[in-house]
C-alpha cells in the first residue's frame, strides 16, 4: 500500500478513511460540541457520536453512575435528542471538522435501526455504528425476552444488520455487548449479515451496592462497566473476534495510554476508541495518536496495518 | 473552560476532615473570568483504581493572581488522595465549569443558606456580591455539628453578618439552617434575594420557604458526574418544563454543565 511519508497514521475501516486510528467511544464525547473547547476535533480520527434514537429519550433516573476501583458503572439510559434534532442542530457544529464523523445509533426494534440507517443515508456523516448492545435500556432485542439485547442473539444480529444494509450505502460498523459465550460468533453473523467493521466491547454488565441502606447504587439496579477493569477481557475479546473474522475491528474496553492502544492493535483492532479515559483526560486520544506515531517511528514501522495483528 | 496544569500554593486543614487548597492556574491567553457557583474539576493521581475527577466548587479565585481556592471535605478515595498534596505539586485541573449564580439585577437584602461542604460556594457569593457593592448580605450556616461547621469566620470576614444552627446544638442554634431562614425570612419582607447551596432536603426546604415569602430563590445542586462538560448525561435533574405542567412532565437537565445553578422554582425534588 502507497503510504505517503508522513501520513502513517491513516487507517481505512471499512471504508472510512481515518488520520490516525483514534476514535472516541459511544456515550462518552456527547455530540462533540460538549469538547470541543477542551479538544481539538481536527486531531482526532473518528468522533462516534452519542447514541441516536428516533425520538428524543429522557434516559434512566438517577443515580445513573458510580465509580467503581479501575472503572465505572453506568445507566444512563440513551437519554438523546432525537434523530430530528441531531440532524437540525447537532450534525451541523460536527461537520465544521476535519475528522470523521460516525452515528451511533440504536431502537427498540429492527424497523427503528432501519429507519435510522434511511434518514442518515445522504446526510453528511461518514458512517453509522450499530448500538445493538447497549445493557441499559429495557424491551430491546426483538426476542420478546425482557431486557435481552439485540447482540447476544446471531440470528437476531443477523437480521438486524442485513435489513439496514439494504437501506444505505453508508459504511456500517456493528457494536457487540461482551456479555455473550461467544462473542466471534455473533461477530462472524454481523460480517456474513453486511457489516464493514466490528466495534468491541461495550460494556459489561456490572453492579454496585450501597449497604448502608441496602439498595444498588444506581437507580436503575444494574449498568454497565467499562474502565481500566475491564481492559484485559476486553483485550482478549478482540483477539478473539480478530482471528475469526476479515472485516477490521475496532477495539476499546479501558484504553488509558498509548501501550493500551498498541496492545489492542497487536491483538488485532485496526483503529481504538478511547471512552472513560476521556473524563479522565479529555486530551487522551491526541497523546495517543501521538504516542502510537511515535512507537511506529522507533520501530520502524510504516503503516498501522503492519501491527495490527501482528502477534507473535 | 480550559484543561490546565495549576500549581498547589497551599493545602491546608482547617477542621479535622476538611482542607482548603490554594492553587495557581497560568492559562498561556487571558484567564477565563471566574464566577461564584462555577466549579473545577480535579483529576486525581497517585493512587491505583482511582478514576474518574474530582469536581470541586470553587471557594474563592482573583484573576489578577490566576488563583483558584476550594474547601473540600474528605467523603473517599479521591478526596483523600487530594488532602495529601502538598504545595508545590501540580494539579490537572478543567476550569470553570458550570454556570454561576445570577446576582441580583438592583440593591437589595442577600440571604445565603449554606448546608455542609455547600457552604464553601456560598462563601465566593458573598465575597462577589460585597465587591459588587451588595451592603446587606446575611449568611446562615447549617451543619451536622460544631466540628463541620465550616466557612463561619471567612463570611464574617467578608463582610456578612453570620448565624449558625447545627443539629445537635453544638454550635448556634439547634435545629435546621432553614429554620433559621424562615425566621428571617419572616421578618425581612419581600424586597430579598436568596442563594442556597447544601443537601438536596435543606434545599427543597429553602425553596418551599421563599415561594411562601414570594422572593426568589437560586439553588447549587451535586450530583455524581463524570465528565463535567455535558457529554456523559451522568448527573442530570428533574426539572419543569418551561410550559409548566405536572411534575410528570419534566426534563432531565445537567447539573455540570446546565448548572449546578437552577432557578429554585425549576427543580423537582424527589
Amino acid at each position: 500500500m502507497g503510504v505517503k511519508k508522513g501520513n502513517e497514521l491513516t487507517v481505512n475501516i471499512g471504508g472510512i478513511k481515518m488520520k490516525n486510528p483514534v476514535m472516541t467511544a459511544s456515550g462518552t464525547f456527547g455530540y462533540g460540541e460538549e469538547y470541543s473547547r477542551l479538544v481539538d476535533l481536527n486531531k482526532i480520527g473518528a468522533v462516534v457520536t452519542k447514541t441516536i434514537t428516533l425520538q428524543p429519550r429522557q434516559g434512566n433516573p438517577v443515580p445513573r453512575l458510580v465509580e467503581t476501583p479501575s472503572g465505572i458503572i453506568n445507566s444512563i439510559g440513551l437519554q438523546n435528542v432525537g434523530i430530528k434534532m441531531f440532524l437540525k442542530e447537532k450534525l451541523p457544529f460536527l461537520i465544521k471538522f476535519k475528522t470523521r464523523i460516525i452515528v451511533s445509533v440504536a431502537g427498540d426494534k429492527i424497523e427503528d435501526y432501519v429507519r435510522l440507517a434511511g434518514m442518515l443515508d445522504g446526510e453528511k456523516v461518514d458512517g453509522i455504528e450499530l448500538n445493538i448492545s447497549c445493557p441499559n435500556v429495557k424491551g430491546a432485542g426483538n426476542s420478546g425476552k425482557r431486557n435481552k439485547l439485540f447482540a447476544q442473539d446471531k440470528d437476531i444480529t443477523h437480521e438486524l444488520v442485513s435489513r439496514v444494509r439494504k437501506e444505505t450505502g453508508l459504511p456500517l460498523i456493528v457494536k457487540l455487548t461482551p456479555n455473550v459465550t461467544d462473542i466471534a460468533a455473533i461477530a462472524l453473523e454481523a460480517e456474513a449479515a453486511g457489516a464493514d467493521a466490528i466495534a468491541l466491547v461495550n460494556t459489561f454488565q456490572a453492579m454496585a451496592i450501597d449497604v448502608d441502606n441496602r439498595k444498588p447504587v444506581i437507580a436503575a439496579g444494574s449498568g454497565g462497566l467499562s474502565g481500566p477493569a475491564i481492559k484485559p477481557i476486553a483485550l482478549r475479546m478482540v483477539w478473539e473476534t480478530a482471528r475469526a473474522i476479515s472485516i477490521p475491528v475496532i477495539g476499546m474496553g479501558g484504553i488509558m495510554s498509548t501501550g493500551d492502544a498498541l496492545e489492542f492493535i497487536i491483538a488485532g483492532a485496526s483503529a481504538v476508541s478511547i471512552g472513560t479515559g476521556i473524563f479522565v483526560n479529555p486530551q487522551l486520544p491526541l497523546e495517543i495518536a501521538r504516542g502510537i506515531r511515535d512507537y511506529m517511528t522507533k520501530n520502524r514501522i510504516k503503516t498501522v496495518n503492519e501491527i495490527t495483528g501482528a502477534r507473535s | 473552560m480550559k484543561q490546565i496544569k495549576a500549581k498547589i500554593i497551599s493545602n491546608s486543614r482547617i477542621k479535622p476532615s476538611y482542607f482548603k487548597m490554594v492553587m495557581r492556574a497560568r492559562t498561556a491567553g487571558p484567564g477565563e473570568p471566574v464566577r461564584a457557583g462555577q466549579f473545577i474539576n480535579v483529576r486525581v493521581t497517585g493512587r491505583a483504581g482511582v478514576l474518574l475527577r474530582k469536581p470541586l466548587s470553587i471557594y474563592s479565585a482573583c484573576g489578577k493572581e490566576h488563583s483558584i481556592e476550594v474547601l473540600y471535605k474528605v467523603v473517599g478515595r479521591g478526596t483523600e488522595v487530594l488532602s495529601r498534596k502538598a504545595g508545590g505539586d501540580e494539579l490537572d485541573i478543567i476550569a470553570p465549569l458550570g454556570n454561576g449564580y445570577e446576582l441580583p439585577k438592583k440593591p437589595q437584602p442577600v440571604i445565603l443558606i449554606g448546608g455542609g461542604t455547600g457552604t464553601a460556594s456560598i462563601h465566593f457569593l458573598a465575597e462577589t456580591l460585597i465587591e459588587a457593592g451588595f451592603s446587606d448580605v446575611k449568611a446562615l450556616i447549617g451543619a451536622r455539628d460544631r466540628e463541620n461547621v465550616i466557612c463561619e469566620k471567612d463570611l464574617n470576614k467578608a463582610g456578612c453578618e453570620v448565624q449558625v444552627a447545627t443539629d445537635d446544638g453544638s454550635k448556634g442554634i439547634r435545629g435546621y439552617v432553614s429554620c433559621l431562614f424562615e425566621s428571617l425570612a419572616a421578618s425581612a419582607g419581600p424586597s430579598m434575594a436568596v442563594y442556597a447551596c447544601g443537601p438536596r432536603p435543606m434545599l427543597r426546604e429553602v425553596v418551599r420557604i421563599s415561594r411562601k415569602f414570594k422572593v426568589p430563590c437560586q439553588v447549587s445542586l451535586e450530583e455524581y458526574m463524570a465528565c463535567g462538560v455535558g457529554a456523559c448525561m451522568s448527573c442530570v435533574v428533574k426539572t419543569r418544563k418551561p410550559s409548566g405542567g405536572s411534575s410528570k412532565q419534566f426534563v432531565y437537565k445537567r447539573v455540570c454543565s446546565e448548572g449546578p445553578v437552577f432557578d429554585g422554582s425549576e427543580i423537582i425534588w424527589e
